[in-house]
């Protein structure tokens, strides 16, 4: 049965500044996927997370969205599946930049899980694992998973990733360090190699699937990176501006007090000597 | 106090030795009169000595204090003729040179009705402000669209400008250019009031200083001059 599911929104901390990430996916065999959602504090490791069921259950990867405070927009909306993963919508209730099939998902909260999503084109035999926050619960999970189901030769997995050691694609989506990632289904035949910072996730290899191509989403999500830096610095450099624009500038001096302090104390004291 | 302490001391010597020398001319036996207690200096006396050494720490306290203002008064005189040196060599050399006029920052402001002639300093900061008027930074290069803003101190280069009405003439002569400003308004505004720094279409001279311009310690409140350009030379 295919169900379509909208996995829960990761909030990757980022110096303070809430990353959201929104895995949207399809239950292709087995039982329904179950999707845990929680939100996390920027300094907490565990962010929202989906887990599936290793015996089985696994959930393609659509798309995946970004949905974070900071990070610019630079989705191209009429993409594809794939453009979920390039939206990167400026308010966390916006769906900006979002392709059609992805709009029940971005409008959503960010710690829900509601919204469902069409992902056509999409083939059954990919399984996906997406973890928790944790990285090292998440390994086993995906290894588990790509052992338990050969047919399934494609694994996805969630990992956390530190974004400066990305993979050659930048499937990192605009991730931190202690946040989760989202790894794409390797391909290597398609060379769109991608790899997270996780071990486990180098070494699974397997046949990708046609929709939800690695390469896009981590080129937008690379792309989602650069765009974020310099806006918030530009937004930082208005503020101050801001700031020191408060008052008029101050242009009163001391000196003819002190003068007049000076030249008082001066006849005080020859006064005083007399 | 430990020179007046040591003067008291020597006062005090001095009171008994003449004492003592009296009490023996009078005949007295110099035992029960090394014996006899010393009087003491009287309260006129010390306050007297107070008054001296008060004096002399009020004297030295106007002297520093008076030095201090005069030379930094001195150090602006200074500086602001070394700026006008380096005002004039770039300002000739203006004409030939092929410099943005972005490049050479020295702007000097004119105003003839209250005699005013100095070189603008870039930025507010107390030294700009001690050395000469300072354009605000953010604000439009003067002869520029925009509005471009000079502040200056009320004491010193900006004293007068209270005496200026509408229809004064402003000019800021800048890279080898002369800009001809005319006063449209003048404003007394609180010190919160950024308004008045807001950027404008048209090419605007705003000059900012501390009102009352005879208030003693830091003013309240601002007095702005607004003038509008009114022909490029």
């Amino acid at each position: 049965m295919n169900q379509q599911r909208t996995l829960a929104p990761l909030v990757l901390p980022r110096l303070a500044l809430l990353h959201e990430v929104s895995i949207s996916g399809q239950a292709v065999s087995g039982n329904a996927a179950s999707a845990n959602t929680s939100s996390g504090a920027p300094s907490s490791s565990t962010g929202s997370s989906a887990t599936a069921n290793a015996g089985g259950n696994t959930l393609q990867v659509s798309s995946v969205q970004m949905i974070s405070d900071h990070c610019a927009a630079g989705a191209n909306p009429s993409s594809g599946p794939t453009a979920g993963a390039a939206a990167g919508s400026t308010t966390p209730g916006s769906a900006a930049g979002e392709s059609a099939a992805n709009t029940g998902a971005a409008s959503s909260n960010p710690a829900s899980t509601t919204g469902t999503e069409t992902s056509a084109g999409q083939t059954a035999g990919t399984s996906s694992t997406p973890m928790t926050g944790t990285q090292s619960s998440a390994t086993p999970d995906q290894n588990a998973g790509a052992a338990s189901n050969p047919s399934a030769s494609t694994s996805t997995s969630t990992t956390t990733s530190d974004q400066s050691a990305t993979s050659s694609t930048g499937t990192s989506a605009g991730s931190t360090s202690t946040a989760p990632s989202y790894s794409q289904p390797a391909n290597p035949s398609a060379g769109s190699s991608t790899s997270s910072s996780s071990t486990a996730d180098q070494g699974t290899s397997a046949s990708a699937p046609s929709a939800a191509t690695p390469a896009d989403q981590g080129a937008t999500s690379t792309a989602q990176g650069a765009g974020t830096a310099p806006s918030d610095q530009t937004a930082e450099n208005t503020k101050s501006g801001r700031n020191e624009k408060g008052n008029l500038p101050q242009t009163a001096t001391v000196l003819p007090l002190l003068g007049l302090l000076g030249l008082g104390s001066l006849l005080a004291g020859l006064i005083v000597r007399k | 106090m430990a020179m007046a302490s040591a003067h008291l001391a020597r006062l005090q010597a001095k009171l008994r030795n003449q004492w003592i020398r009296s009490k023996f001319a009078q005949g007295q036996n110099w035992v029960a009169v090394c014996r006899a207690r010393v009087p003491a200096v009287t309260s006129a006396e010390r306050s007297r000595a107070v008054k001296q050494y008060f004096g002399a720490l009020l004297i030295s306290l106007g002297i520093l204090l008076s030095a201090y203002v005069g030379g930094t008064y001195a150090w602006m005189y200074h500086e602001q003729k070394a700026l006008l040196h380096e005002w004039q060599v770039s300002n000739a050399s203006a004409g030939d040179s092929v410099v943005p006029a972005e490049a050479n920052a020295l702007t000097r402001i004119l105003i003839p009705k209250i005699k005013l002639d100095a070189v603008i300093t870039e930025g507010t900061s107390h030294r700009a402000l001690t050395l000469g008027p300072g354009h605000l930074q953010e604000s439009a290069v003067p002869g520029d669209i925009g509005n471009s803003v000079i502040a200056a101190h009320r004491d010193t280069f900006f004293r007068h400008i209270y005496e200026l009405n509408a229809g004064d003439d402003i000019y800021v002569e800048r890279h080898g250019k002369q800009f001809h400003y005319v006063v449209t308004e003048k404003r007394v505004v609180q010190p919160t009031d950024v308004s008045v720094l807001d950027n404008s279409s048209e090419a605007r001279l705003t000059l900012i200083t501390c009102y009352p311009v005879y208030f003693i310690g830091p003013a309240p409140e601002r007095l702005v001059i607004f003038a509008k350009l009114a022909k490029q030379v």
